[in-house]
C-alpha cells in the first residue's frame, strides 16, 4: 500500500501512497474537465435550479481540491516510551455529569490500573452533577488505591461567576485548579471512556517529554458498538486515515478524551476555551495558532463504554459536532496557522457545507424525472464524457484515500454522511444565522440507547427517499425504460437511494420487526418516549471531539448524496424533569424500549434527563432552547471536596 | 479497500482428495501441464484456421462486413446496433484481422480470444481446486466439442468468452486475495463480455454471482452490490451513448424472433446433445466435491442458462456457441471428475473415458463445422463479375457481402438485399431492377413470389450452379448430411436469352 515509506523527519515518519496521489491528481483533472463544462452548459433560463446546482458543484469541487492536498501524505510519530522509573506526575481529569456510576467506576479503575506508577497519578473526578453517589464512589476508590491521589471535585454551578465557562469546558477549567502547578501533564478523559491501551500514558507522555513543543497528544478512540458498527461510531476514516494526514500537516486537534496536554500549553491558551459548544476543537486550534505542535499517536487511548446507537442520540451528537465545526471555521480567527494547517481546518467546514449541496444534488433528479427540468442543457454523450470520469475518479479516490478501511466500513460511513446531510445543512444555517455570539445550549449525549423505531427522526429521509423512488417510478411508467426515461440519473439516484435507505434502516436499529411496529404506536402516542428519544435533538451537546467526524470526511463524499433531516420535535415536553436520577443497569439498555416495563423506560431516560437538568441557561445572545427543570436534591454550589 | 493477503483463504485450499505428496519435478510438470495443453489447443486451432476447411459462417460474414464498415467510420451510420446482439467491438476486431489475413486471420483472432478465455478459466480452476484439477480441467477443455468448434469461428462470442473467462479468474483472485480491486476488474470484464454480446450477461452473470455468494458468505452482499455498480456504470455508458439505436434494437428483437424452421423438439434435442455429457460429468464433480457443495453448485449453475434461454425464446440462433459459456464454469467440475478417475481407477477407466470424450468431441466439431454451406465458390464467382453500383438479391447475403465489399465490388454491403430487407422495404420490390439474383442454402429461402417475379422479368440468366454439403438435425432428430444447391442468376437485358439459363 505504501509506496514511499520510512522517511523519518525529526519526530515522525511520513508515508505516501503513490496510487492515492495519482488518483487524486486524476480527480483534480477530471474536476477541471467537468466544472468549466458544467458552468458553460448551465440552464440559465431556470436560475432557481441551475445556480444552486452550480454553487453546490463549486463546493464539491473546492472540497475535492482541499482533500487531495490534505491527504497527500500521512505521518506517524516515532515511538518514544517513558522509561520505567522515570515517569513524571500526571493529572487525569475526568469530568462527569450524571454518567452511570458503573461506567464511571470502570473508567477510573482503568486509569489506575494502566502501566503507570500509582504514586505518579493524580486523578480528579470533576462532578458537574454534584452527586453524592459519585463522591462516595471516589471515596471508596481512593481507599482501595491508596498509593494514588484521587480527588472528588464539584465545580461551581453554571452561571456562578466563579465558573469559567459552561458545560464541559467550565468543568475542566474548574478541575484544573485542583491540579498542582508541579504537574506538567494533564490528561482529560470522558467519564465513560476506558483506557484502551495499558501503555497509554507511557506512550503519550513519552512524546511530550521527547518533543518540548508538542502541546498535546491525541490517540484513537474506539468504543463498544453493535456488530458491524452500524452507526460508524469507531470512525476509522477519521482515526485511521484523516488524523494521520492531519498529523503530517501538524494540524491535529484534541478529541476531548484520550488526550494528554502539556500544562504549559494549556496555560498559554488560557485554559480550555469556552466560546464554542465543546472545548476540544478550539483548544487545539488555539494552541496551533500560538505555534505549538500537535501529535497524533495511533494507539487506542480511549474506549467508550457506550456509543450512541439510536437515531435521536446519534443525530444530536453529530449535529453538535457539525455546528461546532462550522461555527469555529466561520467565526474564529486562524491567524498564526500555516497555509497547510488552515487547509486542514477548511476541509472540515467544506465537508459540512456539502450538506446543503447534497440536498440540491438529490432534488435535481426528482425534478428531472417529474418535469424534465435539468440544471444543465446538454446531450447524453456530452454529459457522459464530462461527468462520468469525474464520478468514477471520485469513487476511486474515496476508496483509496480511506485505506485500510474495508468497503463495508466505507459504505456505512457514507450512508451516515448521506443520511446526516440535512443535519449538516441545518448546522450550517444555524452557524451562519447565529452569528459569532450565537452559542447554542448543549445537552450531554445520553449514555443509554433507546431502542425503538424512531421514525420521526428518519421522516425527512423517508420523505426524500419516497420522492426519489416515486418520481423515478412515475417517469418509468410514462417514458419506458429504454425510451426517454432518464436512466443515467436513475443510476445515481438508486445508488444514493440505497444510502438513504441504509440510514432509514438505522432508525429501528436494535428493534425486531414486531417491536418496531409496537414502538411506532408508542412513539406516536406517548410523549414520554418521544421526549426520551429527542432529548438531544436540540442541536446541542456536550460530547467532546467536536469535529472529528468532519475531519474524517473526504470532501465530495456526499456528492449527489441523500439528505437527512432532524425532525422538528426538538423541543421536548418537560416530562424529563419528572424523572429521577438513577443509573441504569446495563442489561436493561439492551432491551427494546417498546418491550420494557414502564419503570425501565423511565430508568433509561433518567441519565439524559438528569444531565439536562444541570445545564446552564444560555448566555446572552445564544440560541436559547426551552428548559424548565428543577435542580436535583442535594445539589451543592461551587464546593470542591478534597479527599 | 481490503488489504491483500498472501496466504490463500480456506476456500482455496485444494480438496484433500486431490492433494498428495509429489516431487518438485512432478509438481513443476503438473503446474506446466495445463498451459502446455492450452498451447496445443491454440496451435491446433490456428492450424484449422489456416486450413480454411469451410467457408465463412453467416455470422462471420456479418461481423466482417460490419467490421470493415466500422473501421471506415460507417459502423454507426449503417445502424448495425439496431439489430446486432452486441456492440461493434468484435466486428471491428474481426474486420481488422480480415484485412490482414482474410478469413484465416479473423478466425485466428477468435482462436486467440477463446484461448484467453480458457486461460482465465484454468487460472480460476487452479485457484479454486488446485493444480491437479487445473491440469484435468485443461484435458476436459481439449475434449469439449463446442469449445473446440468455437475456437475457430470468427464470431463475437469469442470475445465474450475471453472476457467471461477473465471475469471468472478475477473473481477467484478477488476471493483469494481479499482485494476488491480484482472484483472491480471482474465487473469490468463482465461488462466487456456483455458489450461483446448482450445475452452473455444472462449466461455468465448467475454463475459469477453465485460464486461470490458461495465463497464470500456474509460479505457477498456488498461484493455483489459493488460488482453490479461497476458493471452497471460501464454498461450504462455504452447504452446511453448509443441509446437511439439500442432502443430500436429492442423493438427489432421483440418483433423478430425467428425460429429458422427449427422446432422446439429439435431445439431441445440440440441442447441435450450439446450439454448432456458435460452436465453428467459436472454433476459427478459436484458429488465428488462433498465439502464444497455450494461452490460446486455455483459452477454447475452456468450450464442451464443458455439452453433455458433458447428453449424459452424458441430462438435457435447461436445455440451451439452459447453452450460454451456454461462450459466455462462446468469444465472445472469435469476436471474434478477426470482427476478423480485418473487417481482412483487409473487407466482402466480414465483412458477410455478420455478417448470417448475426445471421439464425441470430434463428432461434435465436425457436425458443427459442417452445419453451414461453403459459399466461397459462389462468392468468388460474384467477385469476378459484379461491378460497383450493381444491386444484388441474395437470400442470405452477408457472406457474399463480406467478400464483395472487401474486394471493392459493391459500394456498401447494403447493395445486397436479403429476404428480410426485401420483405421490409415498405413497398413491392422491383426485382427486375436488380442485376443479380442469388439463391444459397443456410438461411431463409426466397419466397416463391420473389423467385417467380425474377423469372417473370425474363432477363435473368443462370450463370452459376453448384451445390454444397451441409450437416444438420433433421425433423426425425437425426443428424443428416445433404447437398444443397447454389444458384447465381445475372440480369442481362441487352443480351438474347440462352436456352438452359432461361426460366
Amino acid at each position: 500500500m505504501i509506496d514511499k515509506e520510512g522517511e523519518p523527519t525529526m519526530s515522525k515518519t511520513i508515508h505516501q501512497d503513490r496510487r492515492t496521489q495519482a488518483v487524486g491528481v486524476a480527480l483534480l483533472a477530471a474536476t477541471a474537465w467537468f466544472l468549466p463544462w458544467l458552468i458553460a452548459h448551465a440552464d440559465l433560463s431556470k436560475p432557481w435550479l441551475s445556480i444552486p446546482f452550480l454553487l453546490a458543484s463549486l463546493v464539491v469541487a473546492s472540497a475535492m481540491l482541499v482533500s487531495v492536498v490534505n491527504r497527500w501524505q500521512r505521518a506517524e510519530p516515532i515511538r518514544a516510551l517513558v522509561p520505567l522509573g522515570e515517569e513524571p506526575r500526571v493529572a487525569v481529569v475526568i469530568p462527569t455529569l450524571g454518567e452511570p456510576l458503573v461506567l464511571l467506576e470502570r473508567t477510573v479503575r482503568s486509569v489506575l490500573d494502566q502501566d503507570w506508577p500509582l504514586q505518579q497519578l493524580r486523578v480528579v473526578v470533576s462532578d458537574d452533577g454534584h452527586d453524592d453517589n459519585v463522591q462516595e464512589l471516589v471515596n471508596t476508590l481512593a481507599l482501595e488505591y491508596s498509593a494514588a491521589t484521587l480527588r472528588y471535585h464539584r465545580p461551581p454551578r453554571v452561571g456562578d461567576p466563579r465558573r469559567n465557562g459552561d458545560a464541559k469546558a467550565g468543568n475542566l477549567n474548574s478541575a484544573l485548579a485542583m491540579v498542582p502547578a508541579s504537574i506538567d501533564f494533564v490528561e482529560t478523559r470522558d467519564a465513560d471512556d476506558l483506557v484502551g491501551d495499558p501503555r497509554f500514558l507511557r506512550e503519550t507522555v513519552g512524546q511530550l517529554l521527547a518533543h518540548e513543543r508538542i502541546a498535546f497528544v491525541q490517540t484513537i478512540k474506539t468504543g463498544d458498538v453493535a456488530p458491524g458498527d452500524p452507526f460508524d461510531n469507531h470512525q476509522p476514516h477519521f482515526f485511521r486515515c484523516a488524523m494521520l494526514s492531519r498529523y503530517a500537516a501538524n494540524a491535529v486537534f484534541p478529541c476531548g478524551s484520550g488526550v494528554v496536554w502539556r500544562r504549559e500549553a494549556l496555560k498559554e491558551i488560557g485554559d480550555f476555551p469556552t466560546w464554542n459548544l465543546v472545548e476540544d476543537l478550539q483548544s487545539g486550534l488555539e494552541a496551533l495558532r500560538l505555534g505549538w505542535e500537535s501529535c497524533y499517536l495511533p494507539i487506542e487511548g480511549a474506549h467508550a463504554q457506550h456509543s450512541p446507537e439510536d437515531l435521536p442520540n446519534f443525530i444530536k451528537q453529530r449535529g453538535t459536532w457539525a455546528l461546532d465545526t462550522v461555527r469555529l471555521n466561520l467565526w474564529v480567527s486562524k491567524d498564526g496557522l500555516s497555509f497547510r494547517q488552515r487547509l486542514q481546518f477548511y476541509e472540515l467546514a467544506l465537508f459540512y457545507l456539502q450538506g446543503p449541496a447534497t440536498l440540491v444534488f438529490l432534488c435535481s433528479p426528482i425534478l428531472g424525472f417529474l418535469f424534465h427540468w435539468y440544471p444543465v442543457v446538454t446531450n447524453t454523450n456530452d454529459f457522459i464524457l464530462h461527468f462520468w470520469p469525474f464520478a468514477a475518479m471520485l469513487e476511486l479516490f474515496l476508496v483509496l484515500v480511506h485505506r485500510p478501511m474495508s468497503f463495508e466500513q466505507l459504505w456505512r460511513a457514507r450512508l451516515v454522511w448521506a443520511g446526516l446531510s440535512f443535519v449538516y445543512a441545518r448546522a450550517c444555517i444555524l452557524a451562519i444565522t447565529g452569528g459569532r455570539d450565537g452559542k447554542p445550549r448543549y445537552v450531554v449525549t445520553r449514555k443509554q440507547n433507546e431502542h425503538a423505531w424512531h421514525w420521526r427522526q428518519a421522516a425527512p429521509q423517508i420523505v426524500l427517499l419516497s420522492a426519489l423512488g416515486g418520481s423515478m417510478a412515475w417517469s418509468l411508467a410514462h417514458h419506458g425504460l429504454l425510451n426517454s426515461f432518464d436512466i443515467g440519473s436513475a443510476y445515481w439516484a438508486v445508488l444514493y437511494g440505497l444510502l438513504l435507505a441504509g440510514f432509514v434502516r438505522l432508525s429501528w436499529h436494535g428493534v425486531p420487526l414486531f417491536g418496531r411496529l409496537r414502538s411506532l404506536g408508542r412513539t406516536t402516542a406517548g410523549a414520554q418516549l418521544a421526549g426520551a428519544h429527542v432529548a438531544g435533538a436540540q442541536l446541542a451537546g456536550a460530547q467532546p471531539a467536536g469535529a472529528q467526524l468532519a475531519g474524517a470526511h473526504v470532501a465530495g463524499a456526499q456528492l449527489a448524496g441523500a439528505h437527512a433531516g432532524v425532525a422538528p420535535q426538538a423541543l421536548l415536553p418537560a416530562a424529563q424533569s419528572m424523572l429521577p436520577t438513577q443509573p441504569m443497569l446495563p442489561a436493561q439498555s439492551l432491551l427494546p424500549s417498546a418491550r420494557r416495563p414502564a419503570s425501565t423506560i423511565v430508568g433509561s431516560t433518567s441519565v439524559s434527563a438528569s444531565m439536562a437538568l444541570h445545564e446552564a441557561p444560555a448566555t446572552d445572545g445564544a440560541l436559547r432552547l426551552s428548559e424548565d427543570q428543577a435542580l436535583p436534591l442535594g445539589a451543592q454550589r461551587g464546593i470542591s471536596t478534597t479527599l | 479497500m481490503s488489504t491483500a493477503v498472501n496466504a490463500p483463504s480456506r476456500a482455496f485450499t485444494p480438496p484433500r482428495l486431490f492433494v498428495r505428496g509429489r516431487s518438485r519435478v512432478a509438481a513443476r510438470a503438473l503446474a506446466l501441464t495445463p498451459w502446455v495443453l492450452l498451447a496445443l489447443f491454440l496451435v491446433g486451432e490456428l492450424i484449422v484456421c489456416a486450413q480454411r476447411i469451410n467457408g465463412p459462417f453467416l455470422d462471420e460474414g456479418i461481423y466482417v462486413a460490419a467490421g470493415l464498415r466500422t473501421l471506415q467510420g460507417h459502423g454507426v451510420g449503417d445502424s448495425y446496433l439496431t439489430w446486432f446482439s452486441g456492440s461493434l467491438a468484435w466486428p471491428a476486431m474481426a474486420g481488422a484481422a480480415w484485412k490482414l489475413w482474410g478469413l484465416a486471420g479473423a478466425r485466428a483472432l477468435a482462436a486467440l480470444c477463446v484461448t484467453i478465455g480458457l486461460a482465465g478459466m484454468l487460472k480460476a480452476s487452479g485457484n479454486l481446486l488446485g493444480e491437479r484439477v487445473r491440469a484435468a480441467t485443461a484435458l476436459a477443455a481439449l475434449t469439449s466439442g463446442p469449445v473446440i468448434a468455437l475456437g475457430h469461428l470468427a464470431v463475437y462470442d469469442t470475445l465474450a468468452v475471453a472476457a467471461a473467462g477473465g471475469a471468472f479468474w478475477a473473481i477467484t483472485e478477488f476471493v483469494r486475495r481479499d482485494d476488491r480491486a480484482w472484483l472491480a476488474g471482474a465487473a469490468l470484464l463482465y461488462a466487456l463480455a456483455g458489450l461483446a454480446k448482450y445475452p452473455v450477461l444472462l449466461f455468465v452473470g448467475p454463475p459469477l454471482v453465485l460464486l461470490v455468494v458461495s465463497l464470500r458468505g456474509s460479505r457477498a452482499r456488498m461484493d455483489i452490490g459493488l460488482f453490479a455498480f461497476i458493471a452497471g456504470a460501464a454498461l450504462l455508458i455504452y447504452f446511453l451513448s448509443a441509446r437511439t439505436q439500442l432502443t430500436a434494437f429492442e423493438s427489432f428483437r421483440t418483433q423478430n424472433n425467428p425460429s429458422f424452421g427449427v422446432t422446439k423438439s429439435q431445439l431441445l434435442y440440440s441442447q441435450v446433445y450439446l450439454t448432456a455429457v458435460p452436465l453428467l460429468l459436472g454433476v459427478t464433480g459436484v458429488i465428488l466435491l462433498r465439502d464444497r457443495r455450494r461452490l460446486a453448485l455455483a459452477l454447475l449453475s452456468g450450464v442451464p442458462m443458455a439452453p433455458l434461454y433458447h428453449l424459452v425464446t424458441g430462438n435457435p440462433s447461436g445455440d451451439q456457441k452459447h453452450v460454451v459459456f456454461g462450459l466455462l464454469f462446468v469444465l472445472p467440475l469435469i476436471g474434478v471428475t477426470l482427476c478423480h478417475a485418473l487417481r482412483r481407477w487409473r487407466m482402466l477407466l480414465a483412458i477410455p473415458l478420455l478417448a470417448g470424450l475426445a471421439a464425441f468431441a470430434l463428432v461434435q466439431v465436425v457436425r458443427i463445422d459442417e452445419s453451414w454451406p461453403d459459399l466461397r465458390p459462389s462468392a468468388n464467382v460474384l467477385s469476378q463479375s459484379v461491378r460497383p453500383g450493381d444491386k444484388l438479391l441474395v437470400n442470405s447475403a452477408w457472406v457474399e457481402a463480406a467478400y464483395l465489399y472487401d474486394r471493392g465490388r459493391v459500394n456498401t454491403p447494403y447493395d445486397l438485399y436479403d429476404v428480410y430487407r426485401i420483405q421490409h422495404l415498405g413497398h413491392p420490390a422491383n426485382v427486375c431492377a436488380f442485376q443479380w439474383f442469388v439463391d444459397v442454402p443456410g438461411g431463409e429461402q426466397w419466397p416463391a413470389a420473389v423467385r417467380s417475379a425474377m423469372l417473370r422479368c425474363g432477363t435473368f440468366h443462370k450463370t452459376y450452379s453448384s451445390s454444397t454439403t451441409i450437416t444438420g438435425l433433421g425433423g426425425n432428430l437425426h443428424f443428416v448430411t445433404y447437398r444443397a444447391p447454389i444458384e447465381i442468376w445475372r440480369n442481362e437485358p441487352a443480351k438474347p436469352p440462352h436456352g438452359s439459363a432461361r426460366a
